[in-house]
């Protein structure tokens, strides 16, 4: 399966500083996930379309600009229909735009680029659901642990850096024993 | 005449890390009891906890990483048993154990085993509790009678709101609220005395420390001596900072350690909103060890030009 396999957060550590704040809940880190991947794949289609027409010395500026303006978009509709998802997100909502470009320098194939950012999802949500159920014991707002006493290291940065690092580790181990 | 080449070590000490380990230990004696005799069974329960956990990762580790055993070097007890010396009596078990496990495995064996461990593992394993639990690792209870099961919380004599009064020899016999092994000056100074005989503790670390607490203390228009006695200074000074692996080798680098990690640990006991900061002050100072001994090797060329200078003017 390659969304693991060449997982920009877990491999390739790309785009680790969203990965880090806003995992602290699984609701926070799927917000996060889907709100890049409809980000990344209409300008993925805009800038398919736009890229011939532009000049190759500022094609990475229109790119830029392409990529903010579907963010800016989706961070006004986010504050409001969802403003405690933008309340979470805060800062890290336009970080989007960079991730949008680290995450896979467009113009590049569609699937390509889908590969990339479910990758990045998938890794968003298992870091998210992880800290949750760790750090508070719930997962969505649900209790799932009755009798769990918080690790509240979990929901901290450098519980975040912990988890990212043995998750990696278990990756790596796998990649280098296939076989067990 | 003939004269050998060989390459160093030149001298050899019949001293190996076994028997340094066994003396470290020995030392840490009068102090447990100490922390046993104030708090009781909890105390009791918590070191062995602590010690029998850190043996059992150790050897898991070993067998995981197909080692030979080595927890006859006794570095793994010795971990344990300063683990629980920092923590607070009343803490859950569980927590003592977790706590072991990221002190033997994350921070001692993934860096790879004893003499790699850029960190201190006892004091690691304290701050991922401290961090992953501050509730539970800042409950301390009040001295009370061997047997007795009332336990009674207090609050640590550092605390800001100044709410707990005590008289300075409290603190020397460590009749006080905190942790397991840190509140008795009288048997941390005992054991690092026996270490001082030995020649296993240098005076380095400990006394550019303390003499930095001693004089910012006094700057400050504070107790000095409360503040040598109070919280863990005494117990870091001479068994945490001096551990071997993570403390500069130059003079002038031990002395520098000794010197930032005093001004840190009263910055933070005077201007900061904790308590008490000496874990995360020597956790920090362990990483730019090797800064340090890189300073210590530039100052101690300085000073030496210097002097030589002098000399060669008069």
């Amino acid at each position: 399966m390659n969304i693991l396999k060449d997982n920009p957060t877990f491999v390739l550590l790309l785009g680790l500083c969203p990965v880090l704040a806003v995992t602290t809940s699984v609701w926070s880190a799927v917000g996060m996930g889907v709100l890049t991947l409809i980000a990344l794949m209409a300008s993925n289609a805009v800038i398919k379309w736009i890229h011939p027409k532009t000049p190759q010395a500022i094609a990475l500026l229109v790119n830029v600009i392409v990529i903010s303006t579907f963010v800016s978009l989706l961070q006004l509709i986010v504050q409001a229909f969802l403003p405690s998802l933008g309340n979470d997100l805060s800062i890290y909502f336009p970080l989007i735009v960079i991730n949008g470009l680290t995450l896979c320098s467009l113009p590049c194939p569609p699937l390509h680029a889908l590969q990339r950012v479910l990758g990045f999802c998938v890794a968003l949500l298992i870091m998210g659901a992880l800290r949750e159920l760790l750090g508070v014991g719930t997962l969505l707002g649900f209790t799932i642990l009755p009798d769990y006493y918080p690790m509240l290291i979990m929901i901290l940065p450098s519980g975040a850096f912990l988890l990212l690092s043995f998750i990696m580790a278990i990756l790596t181990w796998t990649k280098n024993h296939p076989h067990e | 005449m003939r004269l050998f080449v060989a390459a160093s070590p030149h001298s050899r000490n019949p001293q190996d890390v076994s028997s340094i380990m066994l003396h470290v230990i020995l030392a840490l004696v009068p102090t447990s009891l100490m922390g046993i005799f104030f708090f009781g069974i909890p105390a009791l329960s918590v070191i062995i906890t602590s010690v029998l956990s850190a043996l059992a990762f150790e050897v898991g580790v070993n067998t995981l990483r197909h080692q030979k055993l080595t927890i006859f070097d006794g570095s793994a007890a010795l971990t344990g048993l300063l683990l629980a010396l920092t923590l607070p009596p009343i803490i859950p078990l569980w927590m003592v154990v977790l706590g072991n496990g990221f002190s033997i495995i994350v921070v001692k064996h993934l860096f790879g085993g004893l003499g790699h461990n850029i960190f201190n593992p006892a004091l690691s394993g304290r701050l991922f509790l401290s961090v992953a639990y501050p509730v539970a690792m800042t409950s301390w209870i009040k001295p009370h009678a061997l047997l007795d099961p009332v336990y009674i919380s207090t609050a640590t004599p550092l605390a800001k709101e100044a709410t707990l009064i005590v008289s300075n020899w409290q603190l020397f016999w460590g009749n006080v609220g905190g942790s397991v092994g840190e509140t008795s000056a009288f048997a941390i100074l005992l054991g690092a005395i026996w270490l001082f005989k030995k020649g296993i503790l240098d005076w380095k670390i400990p006394g550019s420390f303390l003499a930095t607490v001693f004089f910012m203390a006094l700057l400050f228009g504070q107790d000095p001596l409360f503040h040598l006695l109070a919280g863990g200074t005494l117990l870091g000074a001479f068994f945490m900072m001096t551990d071997y692996v993570t403390s500069p080798l130059t003079k002038m680098g031990r002395l520098l350690y000794g010197i930032t990690l005093g001004v840190l640990v009263m910055s933070v006991r005077l201007f900061s909103h904790m308590p008490e900061g000496l874990a995360f002050c020597i956790v920090l100072m362990n990483g730019v060890v090797p800064l340090l001994d890189k300073a210590g090797i530039a100052l101690h060329v300085h000073v030496y030009a210097l002097i030589f200078k002098e000399h060669q003017d008069t």
